[in-house]
């Protein structure tokens, strides 16, 4: 990992396009950061990807995976 | 000499499936992930079957049987959601629009039956006619990532 101090005001630029700001820093250690980049470009909050990929790992399919399934299917 | 284009042998594959053991498939039924299943990105060949008519469907790793999944393709559901598509997210997946894109959501078959689940927030989106798909993060208050399917046909959505 890149570790790179900035103050209030100064950013970075990753890559080709992106450049992040740091806005402001709060009392209480939160920080407001300003990121600019392409439309295209999908900026997310780290927890909200590590969620989707535990459920995914959650949803992984073992062997009784029909018999559960039986129980969701409308009946006949 | 072949004749025609019926002669022709479709090749196929055999995948190995969690579910049904190994399976005869079309090779051009294998849909590549441009954008990969979060926490599964060294799986790129994947193939989505069936084992009833209906909403539900399998998605099974070619290179390793243990990553398999139960999908439902929640519009045919019956799941009164909208899901906002880019137009950068067809491009990915080689669809010329939305309505060229099947959406399927990934469901975790708990154990109890009332926490049965789907993520909404996360769906799969796969073009047939390029054989390409990627799974999004749609960061929609409306979309949960735990929707109990036990609420299927009360309407909305619920988060679980």
């Amino acid at each position: 990992m890149l570790v790179l101090a900035r103050k209030v005001g100064e950013s970075v630029v990753i890559g080709d396009g992106i450049t992040v700001t740091v806005l402001e820093v709060g009392r209480s250690g939160q920080i407001r950061l300003g990121i600019d980049a392409p439309k295209t470009t999908r900026i997310y909050r780290r927890e909200l990807l590590d969620q989707i990929q535990a459920e995914n790992r959650t949803a992984l399919a073992s062997p009784e995976a029909l018999a559960l399934l039986a129980r969701i299917l409308p009946p006949a | 000499m072949i004749a025609t284009l019926e002669d022709c042998p479709v090749d196929t594959i055999t995948v190995d499936t969690m579910i049904k053991g190994p399976i005869e498939v079309p090779a051009d039924k294998v849909i590549t992930l441009v954008g990969p299943l979060l926490g599964f990105e060294h799986l790129k060949r994947w193939i989505i079957y069936q084992t009833d008519a209906g909403p539900l469907y399998w998605l099974q790793a070619v290179e390793d049987r243990r990553a398999a999944f139960c999908l439902i393709a929640p519009f045919q559901a019956g799941i009164k959601v909208d899901m906002d598509i880019t137009p950068a997210d067809a491009h990915d997946i080689g669809a010329a629009s939305a309505d060229q894109i099947d959406v399927y959501t990934v469901v975790v078959l708990d154990n109890d039956p009332g926490q049965i689940r789907t993520n909404l927030a996360a769906p799969i989106l796969v073009s047939a006619r390029s054989g390409l798909g990627k799974q999004v993060v749609l960061e929609d208050p409306r979309l949960p990532i735990r929707f109990l399917l036990k609420d299927l046909g009360k309407g909305g959505a619920k988060a679980g």
